[in-house]
């Protein structure tokens, strides 16, 4: 507990130091254009949450972006728990998805945003599609690994006792890999979220990613910067949360934190 | 163990079909509402282009000749033209996103909307040597520049619409081509923003609020479709999904559509007032009250009267001849562009 | 016996992907489910690969040159991104207050795509390499960071103690101890980050170019050219592929020479 409390003392005071520097930096004149006053940020925050921006207010935004992620998200873990398995457990699943797995993997997700366009059309089922392909593939990747690695003393001694293949499978090798599949479900909400800009780019009147990107379509910096710190916040209650789930549901298993 | 492959096999058919047919877009006729009303999908852009719609919409046009208006909005012609690939809207006006959408998306052009003589622009660097070249064009004295000082520079412009071939335009202007410059693509609110940001000689903009922010900051105007004496036909585009099934609404709309452009072209304080409450409702902030009226005396609209009195299609085929002429379409989309222009749809509305 | 056995999955490979193609192909080209526009032929796709080689319409550059921008722009991002981002990584995890004080800052940033700092960069940076190499060297950065950190943390503190008996320093434990043996962590890293700049590539070429994969896709997007989108993807897809193959490689190589 104290070790948490210390966390968080220090966390203050280097997030305090960085909000100084930036201040002290944009009083500077060769960086007026480039950075705008903290304060002015912070304001613009501190009005959103009250008053619109655009059609709905910080809040409004950010349930927009949340909804966003949730569906894309929830689909991708699904997908990427069943297909990851699927690909590490089998030998023909691993010949069959691996080719596809491999290829699909180094696309970015912002690639397939025409070919998006062009199958879901400009409104949320696309944006849902793009998440959904920028999270997968990462949560697939942890799956695979997970199981693969699991101990082979493990399988030796359930397959002695007598345990059949499928058995085996959702009795020994799945629990043991829950840390692995979890770190990869957190790494894919991260992603998730991340994506969800690139997504509120192709067509968006609302959204944290929307922030942004109308406050580069009016050279609105304060925006910019609102919007940007918005999405690391929000972003990091997200991972945070997930990290506290974690701990909650595989206290036997957490590895080296 | 065979079955087992067997039905691996099948499994794998299914799931990649399944991926595919994901995809479908149901094709056929339009859907229709409770009273039985084709509901008419219009794509639409918050610019003068559009505003016969907010005539329709006022007038309840569309009830008068049996179909229900569905305006969907786009912010500019490339999205617009995407969204149709997409299947999103079956009929509406469209600017230089045409020259994709026709040819690409075997959409029908069917009519003109009016000619657009200015809003858009080029604009470079106030202390540049570009502007201190001064104009060097006997029948173009507004357009400002030199082979010299434009050869090597870095123009900013997006790579599609009306910006790219107003850039290439004015390049050509002093017999530089592509190679002679660093044209860098990017989107309109990108241009705008990183030209303000200090990079580039020159920028391009087609979308006329953008050019006009650059303006009033200063930065001088070295051409544009006014100063190159070029001009920007809007057209009204209609889906190949339906014109070829609902040819009859088609119609239908055209005749509300030319009933609209009468209207506005007879009243002028009426086209003012109606132009400002689409903008208004369309979340357009930029437009002003002289802006709007200074728009509706450049500009008139194609109506029932003048419907024939131009080649129909003439500057989209045009402007898809001058990409294909820069390399930057193939030679076959000019024939496409070409076989889609149909008089078919215009000729039946003003029977 | 075993040899036989590999064969047999690599034939089931090959089948899977054939089988693949072939129903696309009959979708597109044979029932004609789909107009081209919205998906093009394998066929269709492959003609325009061919083509693209040597041709530059629509977007002024032939698929090499495309390829050629698109690398240095990724690997100046990725060199960059793993050099900052092992010391940064290395340094968190060795020294407590460093920790303390980078980690929340780290924490928070990570979290912030590539793509939104678009905006930022170009003020900053401009439109040059520079930005671009900087909205990559962001994904690379925490990507480095992430894997050197936890690499560092799973030193065995029974090595560390041995080595403080032995009177080493701080400093000559790490080097001798900790980041041999977190060696592999770090390869992971590497690949990793090496993953995470060829997926920036696009957001960085959406900035602004005239060459590379990202702003062919971008270019062919604008002329409704499906077909070059996916050839472009699928360039994407084999180059990353053979990019992780290649650290895969020296990997193998550093690691088993230790």
């Amino acid at each position: 507990m104290s070790d948490r409390k210390e966390k968080t003392f220090w966390a203050v005071v280097s997030l305090s130091l960085l909000t100084i520097v930036w201040f002290f930096a944009s009083q500077m004149e060769s960086m007026k254009t480039l950075l705008p006053n903290p304060v002015d940020v912070f304001k613009f925050l501190v009005a959103g949450a009250i008053s619109p921006i655009g059609q709905h207010n910080i809040w409004g935004h950010i349930l927009w972006s949340l909804s966003r992620v949730f569906v894309g998200y929830t689909l991708a873990a699904v997908c990427g728990i069943v297909i990851g398995s699927a690909m590490a457990w089998t030998k023909v699943g691993e010949a069959i998805i691996k080719p596809f797995y491999l290829l699909l993997r180094p696309i970015p997700s912002i690639a397939w945003i025409p070919l998006a366009i062009l199958w879901f059309g400009i409104d949320e089922k696309s944006k849902y599609f793009i998440i959904f392909i920028g999270t997968l593939l990462i949560i697939m990747t942890n799956v695979y690994d997970g199981v693969r690695s699991v101990d082979k003393n493990l399988l030796g001694a359930a397959r002695m006792l007598g345990a059949k293949e499928n058995q085996l499978f959702f009795k020994v090798v799945l629990p043991s890999a829950v840390p692995q599949i979890f770190s990869g479900l957190q790494v894919g909400l991260g992603a998730a979220w991340a994506t969800m800009v690139a997504a509120e780019m192709i067509r968006s009147s609302e959204g944290a990613g929307w922030i942004i990107i109308m406050g580069q379509n009016s050279v609105n910096m304060v925006q910019i910067y609102a919007g940007i710190i918005l999405i690391g916040v929000v972003g990091l209650f997200l991972v945070t949360a997930m990290r506290f789930l974690e701990a909650k549901l595989c206290a036997w298993n957490i590895r080296g934190k | 163990m065979k079955i087992k492959k067997l039905l691996m096999v099948v499994m794998v058919l299914i799931a990649s079909t399944a991926v595919f047919a994901n995809g479908a877009k149901e094709s056929g006729a339009a859907k229709v509402d409770a009273d039985g009303k084709v509901i008419i999908r219009v794509g639409a852009m918050p610019y003068y282009l559009s505003v016969p719609l907010q005539v329709i919409m006022d007038e309840k046009l569309d009830n008068k000749y049996g179909f229900k208006l569905e305006v969907i909005n786009f912010p500019s012609g490339g999205p617009m033209a995407e969204a149709l690939g997409a299947g999103q809207w079956d009929i509406g006006p469209i600017g230089a996103g045409g020259m994709i959408a026709v040819p690409t998306y075997n959409a029908k052009l069917i009519a003109d909307v009016e000619a657009t003589m200015d809003g858009a622009w080029i604009v470079a660097r106030p202390d540049s040597d570009i502007v201190k070249a001064g104009a060097n064009i006997k029948a173009l004295p507004e357009v400002i520049g030199s082979a010299e000082t434009l050869k090597g520079k870095t123009i900013l412009g997006t790579i599609g619409n009306i910006s790219h071939y107003m850039g290439l335009d004015y390049i050509n202007q002093f017999g530089l081509g592509m190679k002679d410059i660093n044209f860098i693509h990017m989107e309109t609110a990108q241009v705008y923003t990183s030209f303000l940001a200090g990079n580039g000689d020159v920028a391009c903009l087609g979308s006329p609020s953008a050019a006009l922010k650059l303006q009033k900051a200063g930065y001088p105007v070295v051409g544009g479709l006014k100063q190159q004496d070029i001009s920007q036909q809007d057209a009204i585009l209609i889906s190949d999904n339906f014109y070829k099934n609902n040819y009859k609404d088609a119609v239908n709309f055209m005749k509300a559509w030319y009933e609209a452009t009468d209207k506005l072209n007879a009243d002028f304080e009426y086209e003012v007032a109606m132009s400002k409450k689409f903008y208004q409702a369309n979340g357009r902030t930029d437009f002003t009250d002289e802006g709007v009226r200074q728009e509706s005396e450049f500009n008139t609209y194609v109506d029932s009267s003048t419907a024939f009195d131009k080649e129909v299609g003439a500057w989209m085929t045009g402007l898809v001849a001058f990409m294909v002429e820069n390399g930057s379409m193939d030679k076959e989309v000019l024939e496409a562009m070409k076989t889609n222009v149909k008089l078919d749809v215009v000729k039946d509305a003003l029977k | 016996m075993k040899r036989l056995k590999i064969n047999k999955f690599r034939v089931i490979s090959a089948v899977t992907l054939c089988v693949f193609v072939l129903v696309w192909y009959l979708v597109t080209a044979v029932f004609g489910l789909f107009p081209k526009t919205m998906l093009p032929s394998p066929d269709s796709v492959f003609f325009s690969f061919i083509k693209k080689l040597t041709s530059t319409v629509p977007d002024g550059g032939t698929l090499f040159e495309h390829i050629f921008a698109s690398l240095v722009v990724a690997l100046t991002g990725y060199v960059i991104g793993v050099g900052v981002g092992l010391p940064v990584g290395i340094s968190m995890a060795w020294f407590r207050p460093v920790d303390h004080f980078v980690r929340p800052v780290f924490d928070f940033l990570r979290t912030i795509p590539g793509i939104a700092w678009i905006p930022i960069f170009t003020v900053w940076l401009g439109i040059g390499l520079s930005a671009k190499a900087a909205i990559i060297f962001v994904g690379v950065f925490v990507g480095t960071v992430v894997n050197v950190y936890s690499g560092i943390k799973q030193t065995n503190e029974v090595h560390i103690w041995v080595a403080q008996i032995f009177g080493a320093s701080k400093i000559e434990i790490l080097k001798r101890v900790a980041i041999p043996s977190a060696l592999p962590y770090i390869f992971t890293g590497l690949r990793v980050s090496l993953g995470m700049a060829w997926l920036g590539l696009i957001a960085a070429e959406l900035l602004a170019a005239q060459k590379g994969l990202g702003y062919m896709i971008q270019v062919a997007r604008n002329f409704g050219r499906s077909d070059l989108v996916i050839v472009g993807m699928i360039t994407i897809g084999i180059m990353g592929a053979l990019l992780t193959l290649a650290l895969e490689f020296v990997e193998r190589r550093v690691v088993k020479g230790i």
